[in-house]
């Protein structure tokens, strides 16, 4: 790349051309979250891209640090937004990895359903707006009609298509509603039905080949200097998968492919997020087989709410409750970092505890914070359109970069 | 889960370690900041240790609560071929918090630095790019910090062009490309 | 010295020390109820039983007293099934309160529940229902309901105050504390029956259903009622007193505070003067206040009349005031001090309205900082007359204006209307002070001066010992302490002010207090007879 720019300023040198500054502002249709790129161009080749990202900063951790240990649940669900479930398990594992709680095995294949769930329609939503960026509408339907359907069952499980606030510290908010597996069993053809759709629409077509094919490359050396995890790395050929490396919820007890890229660019990505989504199809329904009806929260009164008829009718119901909602349940003091395989890679959870009923800090470790960071290796020295197919594939969700 | 790379470590460095522990499974060494950048540099090249990803980096703010030190300075490692981790700590004063960036050996520092400067303001040495990373420029103050408010606001800024001359502005990263006309 | 094991950990301590004691020293927390350490222990809450080795029964730690080579366990097995056994059975009968009782938050049962029971009710019947809110006193509400019967509060009537109101009644399940047939828990100290209730079943009328106590910040105070000062916990939410706790202090008032003292939560708030105040023209902003006065005192020292202003010193207020004031004025030229202050009657003991002191914690003198100011006026040398004296030397022409610190005079309404009428006539009259009472409309400017809950300030007790008050929140209107306007005064009028911050003032004023008396002080021939 270095060497073609250096070529080309050197034939410009007759012709007195200067680089320009272009500003890919941060509210821009073609980019979905609000990032800035200001980019120096010459011509269409883009000679230093430089990130500007920050636009959507809450205070998510400042807001931990006076909040309970459960009311963090909500701000976990607005990180990315577009797969809530993840966040909120993500989470609620950690802490519980620092209370040394062990939840009960309907849970963890709870969690571990509604985790691919959300994956799916993280995914769907990538490939939706990336086809959509391209020119490809048609596809952006299909797909959006698949995340549709994800979401009126998430719905009905969680009460909430996006900011479900389902997980619990040491288990759930509800069970699963009845017949949420016949549910299932007819959506799933149905889903594949529309993945299939959408190769037919995009995988062989010649337009869409030669803007994804070869743009956005990074190597696997580059990708991992950079932090790269989840489908971006696995796209140029590292087999690292949370879930298979460090299985956590039930992913050891199910069987699922680990789905490797090559090439590193974007049409790699894009392979590998569509066949991420039969393999969370996959993990669902052996999920549903294995499950066995039980508890879904862990037993312990210092972490769970009682039962509103106890709180209301008995003193003991009625401490228990009041102490848990004022004072939050008492972590002990340690720190500990938990990790998920969020839609965009790893997700990680720093969280530090001085013994109280509120933590002392909580880090997010955004996945794609740090394909952010590589933006710029990737898009520098190649031309100005290629951003749009890189920028969709790395899916950037401003949620979860800013926090 | 890491116990061997964790020996390992302590073999090597039995100087500079100040402490580690291993609470919840996750092996956690302590230095001092002057030997951050030897003991990240054998982490990533040693054979046994291999930590060819650095995860995250971040920041803890001790204040009244520790007397000895008030900032911690927390690198997570991740290896992928041998799939373990590590978390490294460094401790920082109030008086002079600074520490040597370690960019050079990993690419991911580079942008979780900035934003470590950004929220808690420790300064990295030798830091190719030490801008604010999610706050804007004009922003006072480091918001994680402690001692900043959460009820805490900021000044209003001078508009644009209409109350302060843009020449001054901050400028992006614009390389060795130089700037000509901006086109927006 | 007798040396023994708990836990594992040894400890020495002296002979017929509690075992909870003993445990406490080696930082072992064992629960409890009826414990408390200055009253009788009747071990009748069964709380705090814990194993000893060689014993057939668990022993109460608060009877137990140490011995040597005692191996103590305060957290096994059996120990933690007693504690939940008489937890189960004090929440039997006890009420869903939590949301509507004021002690939810600071509240034993809620703690302990936490901490070593958390389990179901077993109950399948319903619970005993007894008087909710009997007024058991003019301060106090008891709730029969929510009462475990410590009889740390019957105890506390017995010993501490000795009045003998409270006791238990009935039998049983139904047992309540009631005052005897013909009393009402009226003693001066009844409001520590509140602290020392571990559940809310007595709750002070005060406070009741104002605040809850997490929105409470804590700030170590002193009670300003009388001259025996006591250390006192001053909890406040947004910028409101709520109320005052008693803090631990052997050397002054050990647990406990009076009621008088306590019922000052409303003084930083009531009748505040928050604006500069100048006669004729009405409230100014803070800068106008203050040129004013520095033009009225410059015009007075021109006029070479410096020494017939009357300083008045008021022992309400913190050393650190009155020694910027002295400094201010001796530097001004003044000669003539005065003190006024709350007179002995400011509060009388409820039952007996004739006397102004009792022999445990209320003083005759209702001011904080009487001992300060004689201190420091004999370390500067100068002679501070009483209230009284004032009107006589404004009539003698002896001084014909004045700058008082303070509003309150110790003196009866005749005598105030008099030296109001004489200060009326006056030529300069300059207040300075916290109150807007009459005096800011008859004097010529008034500054507003802030509560001692608003600003940092060190007060002398009767007894000479020096506690310091800390701040608890910002100062309200455009009050500021004391001593910030003596700066400002002392800066604008080129008298000199070498104190950086509040620390160096703290600092000169400590070591004035400490120093020799300078000279021999003139008598006061008006003051009344020292109490």
């Amino acid at each position: 790349m270095a060497a073609d720019v250096a070529g080309i300023l050197e034939i410009d040198q007759d012709l007195h051309t200067e680089a320009m500054l272009l500003n890919m502002g941060p509210s821009h249709p073609a980019t979905h979250g609000t990032v800035r790129f200001v980019l120096t161009l010459d011509g269409e080749s883009i000679l230093k891209c430089d990130t500007e990202i920050g636009y959507l900063h809450r205070g998510f951790e400042k807001m931990c640090e006076s909040s309970t240990w459960t009311q963090v649940f909500p701000f976990t669900d607005r990180l990315n937004y577009v797969s809530p479930l993840i966040n909120n398990f993500g989470y609620a594992m950690t802490v519980e990895k620092l209370l040394g709680l062990k939840v009960p095995i309907r849970t963890e294949y709870i969690r571990t359903i509604l985790s691919e769930m959300s994956r799916m329609s993280d995914y769907l939503t990538c490939l939706a707006a990336g086809a959509l960026e391209l020119g490809g509408f048609t596809a952006f339907l299909y797909a959006v009609e698949g995340r549709e359907f994800l979401w009126d069952l998430i719905e009905e499980v969680t009460g909430q298509r996006m900011m479900t606030n389902y997980g619990r510290i040491g288990g759930l908010k509800d069970d699963l509603t009845d017949g949420f597996a016949e549910k299932w069993k007819a959506l799933a053809p149905h889903l594949r039905y529309l993945v299939d759709a959408v190769h037919k629409l995009l995988t062989r077509n010649r337009i869409f080949i030669d803007r994804m094919e070869g743009t956005g490359i990074i190597s696997q050396a580059e990708a991992i200097s950079y932090g790269f995890t989840g489908p971006c790395l696995r796209s140029t050929g590292v087999e690292y998968d949370v879930r298979k490396a460090f299985p956590y919820h039930a992913y050891d007890k199910v069987d699922f492919d680990l789905v490797v890229g090559s090439a590193g660019d974007n049409y790699d990505r894009y392979l590998v997020r569509m066949e991420e989504i039969i393999q969370s199809m996959r993990i669902i329904d052996q999920c549903l087989d294995q499950m066995e009806p039980g508890p879904i929260n862990c037993d312990d009164p210092r972490v769970l709410l009682p039962p509103k008829s106890s709180v209301y009718n008995s003193i003991e119901g009625m401490i228990n409750h009041f102490k848990l909602i004022f004072e939050g349940i008492q972590v002990p003091a340690g720190e500990v970092y938990g990790y998920v395989e969020g839609g965009n890679g790893e997700l990680g959870y720093y969280i530090v505890s001085n013994g109280s009923g509120r933590p002392w800090k909580i880090k997010v470790r955004p996945p794609c914070f740090y394909l952010m960071g590589g933006m710029a290796k990737m898009v520098e020295g190649a031309m100005l359109a290629d951003i749009i197919p890189t920028f969709d594939t790395i899916n950037l969700i401003g949620g979860e970069i800013d926090r | 889960m890491s116990k061997k790379a964790l020996n390992r470590v302590k073999k090597q460095f039995k100087k500079q370690l100040i402490d580690t522990h291993s609470q919840c499974g996750d092996e956690t060494i302590i230095v001092g900041r002057e030997s951050l950048h030897e003991v990240v540099a054998f982490l990533k090249t040693d054979a046994e240790t291999s930590f060819d990803m650095l995860s995250d980096v971040t920041a803890v703010d001790w204040l009244g609560v520790r007397d000895d030190y008030r900032f911690e300075v927390v690198y997570h490692f991740l290896s992928l071929s041998l799939r373990q981790r590590m978390r490294v700590k460094v401790p920082l004063t109030d008086a002079d918090p600074t520490i040597d960036s370690i960019s050079d050996l990993y690419h991911s520092a580079n942008w979780a630095e900035r934003e470590v400067f950004d929220m808690y303001g420790i300064r990295f040495n030798g830091h190719p790019d030490p801008r604010r990373m999610l706050l804007y420029e004009e922003f006072e103050g480091h918001p994680l910090r402690k001692d900043y408010s959460i009820l805490a606001s900021q000044p209003r800024i001078d508009l644009l062009d209409v109350e302060r001359p843009t020449t001054n502005l901050y400028q992006p990263n614009y390389g060795e490309y130089g700037l000509a006309k901006e086109v927006h | 010295m007798p040396k023994l094991t708990i836990n594992g950990k040894t400890v020495t301590c002296d002979a017929g020390t509690p075992l909870i004691e003993a445990a406490k020293q080696v930082g072992e927390h064992i629960p409890y109820f009826c414990y408390h350490p200055s009253l009788t222990r009747p071990a009748s809450c069964r709380m705090c039983l814990v194993e000893v080795e060689k014993a057939p029964k668990l022993m109460p730690a608060c009877y137990t007293t140490v011995a040597e080579g005692m191996v103590v366990l305060t957290k096994s097995d059996k120990v933690i099934r007693a504690r939940k056994a008489v937890l189960e059975f004090l929440l039997l009968n006890h009420p869903v309160d939590c949301p509507i009782c004021d002690q939810a938050g600071e509240c034993t049962l809620q703690n302990l529940y936490f901490e070593y029971s958390a389990q179901e009710s077993r109950l399948k019947t319903r619970k005993v229902n007894k008087v909710k809110a009997f007024p058991i006193g003019p301060e106090v509400v008891y709730d029969g309901e929510r009462c475990v019967l410590c009889t740390r509060c019957v105890r506390f009537c017995e010993q501490i105050t000795k009045t003998n109101e409270l006791t238990t009644t009935q039998r049983a399940d139904m047992t309540e504390i009631r005052p005897f047939p013909g009393r009402e828990l009226d003693n001066d100290y009844s409001q520590c029956t509140v602290d020392l209730c571990p559940v809310g079943a007595l709750t002070s009328r005060n406070f009741r259903f104002k605040c809850r106590v997490w929105y409470l910040d804590t700030t170590e105070s002193i009670c300003t009622g009388c001259a025996r000062g006591c250390s006192t916990y001053l909890e406040h939410f947004r910028g409101e007193v709520q109320r005052f706790r008693p803090r631990t202090n052997p050397e002054i008032n050990s647990y406990w505070m009076c009621d008088h003292g306590r019922r000052l939560y409303r003084e930083p708030h009531e009748d505040r003067l928050l604006n500069p105040f100048i006669k004729g023209v009405g409230a100014v902003p803070r800068n106008k206040g203050l040129a004013e006065a520095v033009k009225r005192l410059k015009a007075f020292r021109d006029a070479g009349r410096a020494n017939k202003l009357a300083v008045v010193l008021s022992p309400q207020g913190s050393n650190e005031g009155l020694f910027s004031l002295i400094r201010f004025a001796l530097k001004y030229g003044v000669e003539r001090f005065y003190m006024n202050g709350k007179p002995d009657t400011a509060f009388t003991l409820r039952n007996e309205p004739d006397k102004v002191a009792d022999d445990f914690l209320i003083v005759a003198d209702k001011n904080p900082n009487t001992t300060g100011l004689r201190r420091l006026a004999e370390a500067f040398g100068i002679t501070v007359l009483s209230a009284a004296s004032l009107a006589a030397d404004l009539e003698s022409k002896k001084v014909d204006s004045a700058f008082i610190l303070g509003a309150n005079f110790p003196l009866d309404l005749d005598k105030k209307s008099k030296l109001w009428q004489k200060l009326e006539d006056a030529d300069l009259v300059i207040f300075l002070g916290q109150r807007a009472t009459p005096f800011t409309t008859l004097a010529h400017v008034s500054l507003p001066s802030c509560s001692f809950a608003e600003k940092q300030g060190s007060y002398i007790n009767i007894d000479g010992i020096r506690q310091v008050a800390k701040a608890a929140f910002e100062p309200h209107g455009l009050s500021q302490p004391d001593w910030k306007w003596i700066e400002r005064l002392s800066l604008r009028l080129q008298l000199g002010w070498e104190y950086e911050n509040f620390e160096d003032l703290e600092a000169a004023a400590n070591a004035k207090l400490a120093a020799p008396p300078a000279k021999e002080l003139e008598e006061d021939k008006n003051a009344p007879a020292q109490t």
